[in-house]
C-alpha cells in the first residue's frame, strides 16, 4: 500500500479570519458547456491491443462491405483500407509524442475531403447528371475513418472507430441487392462484439474473467441482434432523393445495332415454344411476349430464377409493352413507329394520352423505381404507370409502338436503370365516375388511334352476345361497371391453369377458351376480356410485363422471377387514360413497409420542392457549422483561466521535463512540481517551490474553501491577477533555470 | 484517570450525570486554530509511543478528531494496544478494555442489573462499554452475540438493558483490534459490523532504525505513562464539533461520493461501499483537513483517507485486495479540475 503525500507536513496558512460557519453550499447544475467539457476530456492511452486490432478490423470490414456493393470505387477501397491499417499502427506506437502539428495536418485533410464531398453533391444537384452509382457519402465516411485511424489514443476514440464502422456497413447494407450480404454483417458483428468485450475488459483493468464476460456479452449481443433484425425488417432502405443522384450503370456494355428493334436473348439456344405443340422450355428472361407478337397458342414453362430486382415505393405492374392488334390467335402492334431519343441521361419521355394532371381528377405523385437486371433480358425497359424520365447508362433509348421503351444496349445482368413515373393509377371510385357510356372525346389521342383499339378480325357475335348477357344481368352501365361485371364473371366461370392442351390449328383462341376449354392462363383470360370489351365498344388493349414480385424485407427490393411475367388488360377510361385491369385471379401484391411509404412521401416532397431544398440545406449546414464553431469558442473561453495557468507552467517546466504526469488536478500538479524542485538544496529553487505551494494553496482555497466558486468558473478579477502574477514570477524563474543537465 | 483493565473489580459507580443532555446540546465548537493545535499535540503524543508508522498515526488522529470508530488490523506485537492506550491517556478520559475471548457474554460488555438485598432493588452496574474510550482487543475472538451487542453501542450511542435505555458518554470512541493472521477459534466480523467502523488501518512493522529505538525506549518503562494529557472530555467534544464544521465544497463531496459509487460498479466487488461509507469518508476527510490547518477539504484529503475509510467495508472476490482496489479506483475516478 502506497502512502500518498503525507499530509500533516504541509505548510500552514494563517487562519485568523475564520469566517462565520454553516453557510449553505451553492447548488451546482451541470450546464451544457460543463457537460461538453466533461465529455471532451482527453482520455488516457488505451493499452488493450485486441481492442485496437478489432476496431481496425471493423473499419476495414466496413470499407470492404461498402465496396462490395459498389458504393466505393476500387481505388477508394485500396487507399482507405491501407491508410486505416497504417494509421492504426501509427496510433498504437505514438502514445508519447506531442501530436498538435499532426492533428492540424489531419484536420486539413478532413476539410479537404469534406469540401470535395460538398462539391460533388452540388455538381450533381446542379446538373442532374448521373455518371455513376458510387456514393460520395460512402467515400466521405471511409476517408474520415481512415483519417481518424491516425489519431486514436484513447478508449473512447477506438469506440468511435467501432461505431463509425457501423455507418459504413449500414451504407453497404442499404444498397445490398441480395441477402448474402448478411454474412458480411455477421463477420462485422463478431469483430465488433469481440472489440466490445476487450473494451469492457480494459475498463475493468483486466480483472474480468473472459468466460464471464463472454457469457454476458453473448446474452447482450443476441438481444441486440434480435432488435437489429426487427429494425432491418421494418425499416426501408432509403429511396434516393431526386435532388442528389439516381442510380444507373452498366457493367457489360454491348451496343445493339438494330435501331430500336426488340431482341429476346431468351429464345436462343433453347427449345422454342410452338403453336399446337405441348409446352417447350423458355430461357430465363425470355418470355415470348416481350419480343415480337404475343402468340396465345404458345405453351411454355418459365423458371423461378430471379430476373429483376426493383426498388420502388410501392408495388405496381411493371409494364413492358402493349398490343392493340388481334388476329384471333396472336397479339401484334399496329401503327406507330420507333423513335430514337438520344442524349445523356436522363431521357425525358413525351407523355401521350390525356393529361390526367390537367383533368384534376388525379394529382399524380412521382414514383422513383430503380431496376437491377439480374439476368439477360429482352431490351425492354420496364416501368410502372406513366414514365416521364429514364436514368439510363447508354447514349440512346428508343420509344417503340405500344408504349414500349427500348434499350440501345443489350440488357445484360448488372445493368441498372431508374425510371421516374407519374403514378396515374385511379382509385375504384374515380374509375366509377370516369366515363359515362357513349362519351366520345378522345382526350389527347387521335380517333384513329382509338379506333385501332376497337378493331376485331371478325364480328365475334357469340362473344358479343355472351358479353351483352353478362352486362345486362349485372345491370352495368358505365365502363367501370362493365369491366367489373366481366371480371366477376371470369372469376366465377373460368378455371386458371398454366397446363392447358395445345391450341388446335386455325382455331380462334378466344372462342376456344370461352366456349370449349374454359381453362387458361393470363394470356387467354386477358385476351378474352379485351375481345369482350371491344365487342361492347370499349377501347381495350393487351399489356405484358411483370407482376410486382415478392418483397424482400431485408434488402427492401421487389424480387421478380421469370415466372412473374404476366399479361393483363388496359382499358380506356377517357380522361383517366389507360388503366390496368387484371381479370386473372387476383395477384396478391406484397405490401411495402410503412417506413418505405413514409420515405416515399418525403422523397416526393423533396422532388416537388427541389429549389427550396437546394437553398435550405446549405443554409442549415452553414448555420450549424457556425453554431458549432461558436460553441467551440465558448467552450475555450469557459476553460480559459485554469487552462491558461496550466499552459504557462507546463510550458515552463517542459524545459526540465518536470511537469507531473497523470490525471491529478491542476493544484496538485503545481504542488508536485514544487515538491520536485524543493529537495535539491538550491535556495533559489526552494524559494520557487514555496511559491508554487502558495499558488496551489490559494487555488485550492479559491475553489474548495468557503464561498467556493464552481470548477468551471474563473475567479474574481483581483484574486485572479494576484495568482497570475505569482505564476508569472515562477514562470520566469523556471524558464531561467535550464536544469542540471545544461550546467 | 487511569486505564482500567478489568471493570468488574472497579467499585466506583459510573457517573451518568456528567454527560447530561444539556452538555450534548451545548455548542462547544472551538476555533480552528485550537483544533489544529489539539491535532498536532495528539500527533506528537502518538509519535512518542509508535515509531515509523505515520499513516497509522494520522488515521488514529483523524479518528479522535472526528469520533469515527477505529479498527486496527495487524499482527501481534506491532503496537495496536499501545496506540489505543496512548489515545486514552492523551485525552485524559476514562478508558476501559475488553479482552476478546469465545466465552465473553454481552452482559460482560454492556453491564447488568444486580439485586441489592438491603434496598430490595435492582441496581444497574454499567459495563466497560460505558467508558469514553473502549478498547476491544481481538474483537474477532468474541462470539457473534457479543459482537452484536457492540453494534447498538456503536451506532446508537446507547445501551438497552432490561427495557431501560442508558445513554453512553459523549464522545464515545471504540477502538478495536483484530489479528487477521490466526483464524483459529475466531468469529469473523460480519459486514454490518465492519461498516460501523469509520476507519481501519494496519500499523505495519517499523523500519530497522525505528525498531532499534523502540527496543531501547520501551525496554523498562511504559512509554504511555510518560505522555502528557492534552485535554479533557469537554475539549475533545468541541474538537469533534469543530471538525464537523470544516467546509466541504460540492465538487469535493461529489468526488468522494463518486469513489464510493465506483466500488459498487466493479464486477469483482461483491459488496461495495454504502452511503454510510460516503458520509464517513467525507467526515474523515474533514479530520485530514484539520490536521493540515485548513477549514475546507481538498480532493487530496479524500484521497489520503480513502483507503482507511473505505477499504475495510468492501467484500472483494479473491485474489484482489481491497487496498489495491482503492488505489486503482483513485486513479480511475476523475478528480475535480482546479
Amino acid at each position: 500500500m502506497s502512502i500518498p503525500n503525507f499530509p500533516y507536513q504541509s505548510s500552514y496558512n494563517s487562519y485568523e479570519n475564520a469566517k462565520p460557519l454553516l453557510e449553505d453550499a451553492k447548488e451546482e447544475k451541470v450546464g451544457f458547456i460543463e457537460f461538453i467539457r466533461r465529455a471532451n476530456k482527453p482520455g488516457r492511452y488505451e493499452r488493450s491491443i485486441s481492442l485496437r486490432i478489432t476496431s481496425t478490423a471493423a473499419v476495414v470490414i466496413g470499407i470492404l462491405a461498402a465496396g462490395t456493393v459498389g458504393e466505393l470505387s476500387p481505388i477508394a477501397i485500396g487507399i482507405t483500407a491501407i491508410s486505416t491499417i497504417a494509421g492504426s499502427i501509427y496510433s498504437a506506437f505514438s502514445y508519447k509524442r506531442p501530436r498538435l502539428w499532426f492533428k492540424l495536418v489531419l484536420a486539413i485533410f478532413g476539410i479537404g475531403i469534406f469540401s470535395q464531398f460538398l462539391l460533388h453533391i452540388v455538381a450533381a444537384a446542379n446538373s442532374g447528371q448521373l455518371t455513376s452509382v458510387l456514393g460520395p457519402l460512402a467515400t466521405l465516411f471511409a476517408s474520415v475513418q481512415a483519417l481518424h485511424a491516425f489519431d486514436v489514443p484513447a478508449r473512447r476514440d477506438l469506440g468511435f472507430s467501432l461505431a463509425g464502422s457501423a455507418t459504413l456497413v449500414a451504407i453497404g447494407a442499404a444498397s445490398a441487392l441480395n441477402t448474402s450480404f448478411i454474412f458480411i454483417i455477421a463477420l462485422w458483428f463478431i469483430v465488433v462484439v469481440w472489440g466490445m468485450i476487450s473494451m469492457w475488459g480494459s475498463m475493468a483493468e483486466g480483472k474480468v474473467s473472459t468466460g464471464r464476460s463472454l457469457k454476458q456479452a453473448s446474452i447482450a449481443t443476441s438481444v441486440v441482434l434480435a432488435v437489429a433484425f426487427a429494425i432491418v425488417i421494418s425499416l426501408p432502405a432509403p429511396t434516393p432523393l431526386q435532388t442528389i443522384q439516381l442510380p444507373s450503370s452498366v457493367t457489360n456494355q454491348v451496343q445493339l445495332s438494330n435501331g430500336g428493334g426488340l431482341v429476346n436473348p431468351g429464345t436462343k439456344n433453347i427449345e422454342p415454344a410452338q403453336p399446337g405443340k405441348p409446352g417447350g422450355k423458355i430461357a430465363v428472361g425470355g418470355y415470348v411476349g416481350f419480343a415480337g407478337p404475343l402468340n396465345t397458342g404458345l405453351r411454355g414453362q418459365l423458371s423461378n430464377q430471379i430476373v429483376l430486382r426493383v426498388r420502388a415505393p410501392h408495388p405496381s405492374y411493371w409494364l413492358g409493352e402493349t398490343f392493340n392488334n388481334w388476329d384471333g390467335q396472336s397479339w401484334t402492334q399496329k401503327g406507330g413507329n420507333t423513335k430514337a431519343i438520344s442524349g445523356p441521361s436522363p431521357f425525358y419521355l413525351p407523355i401521350t394520352g390525356p393529361n390526367v394532371q390537367a383533368s384534376g381528377v388525379i394529382s399524380p405523385s412521382r414514383d422513383i423505381q430503380t431496376f437491377y437486371v439480374a439476368t439477360d433480358l429482352p431490351n425492354l425497359l420496364f416501368a410502372a404507370d406513366t414514365p416521364e424520365e429514364v436514368f439510363y447508362p447508354g447514349s440512346q433509348i428508343f420509344l417503340g409502338p405500344g408504349r414500349s421503351i427500348r434499350s440501345g444496349l443489350a440488357m445484360n445482368s448488372g445493368l441498372i436503370y431508374t425510371v421516374i413515373s407519374q403514378d396515374t393509377r385511379a382509385t375504384n371510385e374515380q374509375l366509377a365516375q370516369a366515363l359515362p357510356q357513349g362519351a366520345s372525346p378522345t382526350f389527347g389521342l387521335s380517333s384513329q388511334e382509338l379506333s385501332t383499339d376497337l378493331e376485331l378480325p371478325n364480328s365475334y357475335s357469340r362473344v358479343h352476345n355472351l358479353a351483352l348477357s353478362i352486362v345486362s344481368k349485372a345491370n352495368a352501365n358505365t365502363t367501370y361497371e362493365i369491366v367489373t361485371a366481366l371480371e366477376n364473371w371470369m372469376a366465377k366461370n373460368v378455371k386458371y391453369s398454366t397446363n392447358i392442351p395445345p391450341l388446335p390449328p386455325n382455331a380462334d383462341s378466344v372462342n376456344q377458351f370461352l366456349f370449349v376449354t374454359k381453362t387458361g392462363f393470363c394470356e387467354q383470360i386477358s385476351s378474352a376480356l379485351v375481345v369482350m370489351l371491344r365487342t361492347l365498344g370499349i377501347p381495350a388493349r393487351e399489356a405484358v410485363g411483370y407482376v410486382p414480385g415478392s418483397f424482400n424485407a431485408l434488402t427492401d427490393l421487389y424480387e421478380i422471377k421469370a415466372s412473374d411475367a404476366h399479361a393483363w388488360v388496359q382499358v380506356w377510361y377517357g380522361p383517366l387514360g389507360w388503366q390496368n385491369s387484371d381479370p386473372t385471379a387476383s395477384v396478391p401484391f406484397s405490401t411495402p413497409t410503412p417506413g418505405s411509404l413514409l420515405l416515399h412521401s418525403i422523397s416526393n416532397f423533396a422532388s416537388s420542392h427541389k429549389l427550396w431544398l437546394e437553398i435550405i440545406i446549405p443554409l442549415l449546414l452553414l448555420t450549424n457549422g457556425g453554431y458549432l464553431l461558436l460553441l467551440a469558442l465558448k467552450k475555450r473561453e469557459a476553460l480559459s483561466w485554469i487552462d491558461a495557468q496550466e499552459a504557462k507552467l507546463r510550458k515552463a517546466s517542459r524545459k526540465n521535463n518536470s511537469w507531473p504526469a497523470g490525471e491529478t488536478s491542476f493544484s496538485q500538479r503545481v504542488k508536485q512540481l514544487g515538491g520536485q524542485l524543493g529537495p535539491t538544496g538550491d535556495p533559489n529553487k526552494i524559494k520557487t517551490a514555496i511559491k508554487l505551494r502558495e499558488i496551489s494553496e490559494s487555488i485550492e482555497k479559491l475553489y474548495y474553501g468557503r464561498g467556493n466558486i464552481k470548477p468551471t468558473d474563473s475567479p474574481p478579477k483581483s484574486l485572479a491577477t494576484e495568482i497570475e502574477s505569482k505564476i508569472n514570477q515562477v514562470y520566469k524563474e523556471l524558464i531561467k533555470d535550464k536544469g542540471p543537465a545544461e550546467k | 484517570m487511569t486505564l482500567k483493565d478489568n471493570p468488574d473489580t472497579d467499585e466506583q459507580e459510573f457517573n451518568l450525570e456528567k454527560i447530561s443532555p444539556e452538555l450534548l446540546l451545548k455548542d462547544t465548537a472551538l476555533g480552528f486554530d485550537s483544533a489544529f493545535k489539539f491535532a498536532v499535540d495528539l500527533l506528537d503524543n502518538f509519535s512518542q509511543v509508535l515509531y515509523g508508522s505515520p499513516y497509522a498515526l494520522m488515521v488514529a488522529t483523524v479518528s479522535v478528531l472526528t469520533g469515527e470508530h477505529l479498527l486496527l488490523e495487524d499482527a501481534p506485537g506491532v503496537g495496536k494496544t499501545i496506540l489505543a492506550k496512548a489515545i486514552a491517556k492523551s485525552l485524559g478520559v476514562q478508558a476501559s478494555r475488553i479482552q476478546g475471548q469465545p466465552d465473553l457474554l454481552p452482559s460482560d460488555v454492556t453491564g447488568f442489573s444486580i439485586f441489592n438485598p438491603e434496598t430490595t432493588q435492582w441496581t444497574f452496574r454499567p459495563g466497560p462499554v460505558f467508558s469514553q474510550i473502549v478498547l476491544c482487543d481481538e474483537l474477532n475472538r468474541t462470539p457473534p452475540r457479543t459482537q452484536a451487542a457492540l453494534l447498538e453501542c456503536m451506532e446508537e450511542a446507547q445501551v438497552t438493558i432490561d427495557g431501560t435505555t442508558h445513554l453512553l458518554p459523549n464522545p464515545h470512541l471504540i477502538i478495536a483490534t483484530q489479528n487477521p493472521l490466526s483464524q483459529q477459534g475466531t468469529f469473523p466480523l460480519v459486514e454490518s459490523q465492519t461498516d460501523r467502523f469509520g476507519l481501519s488501518c494496519s500499523i505495519g512493522y517499523p523500519q530497522i532504525e525505528d525498531e532499534i529505538k523502540l527496543a531501547i525506549n520501551h525496554g523498562t518503562a511504559d512509554q504511555v505513562l510518560k505522555i502528557k494529557e492534552i485535554g479533557d472530555q469537554e475539549l475533545w467534544l468541541s474538537v469533534i464539533r469543530t471538525s464537523g464544521l470544516v467546509h466541504v465544497s460540492e465538487a469535493v463531496a461529489r468526488y468522494a461520493v463518486e469513489i464510493c459509487r465506483y466500488t459498487r460498479e466493479q464486477p469483482f466487488i461483491s459488496l461495495g461501499a454504502s452511503p454510510r461509507a460516503a458520509i464517513s469518508l467525507i467526515n474523515s476527510a474533514r479530520g485530514v483537513a484539520l490536521i493540515n490547518r485548513r477549514d475546507y477539504v481538498i480532493p487530496n484529503d479524500v484521497q489520503v483517507i480513502a483507503t482507511a475509510s473505505v477499504a475495510h467495508r468492501l467484500a472483494v472476490d479473491p485474489p484482489h485486495r481491497p487496498q489495491e482496489i482503492i488505489s486503482n479506483i483513485l486513479r480511475s475516478v476523475a478528480q475535480p479540475r482546479p
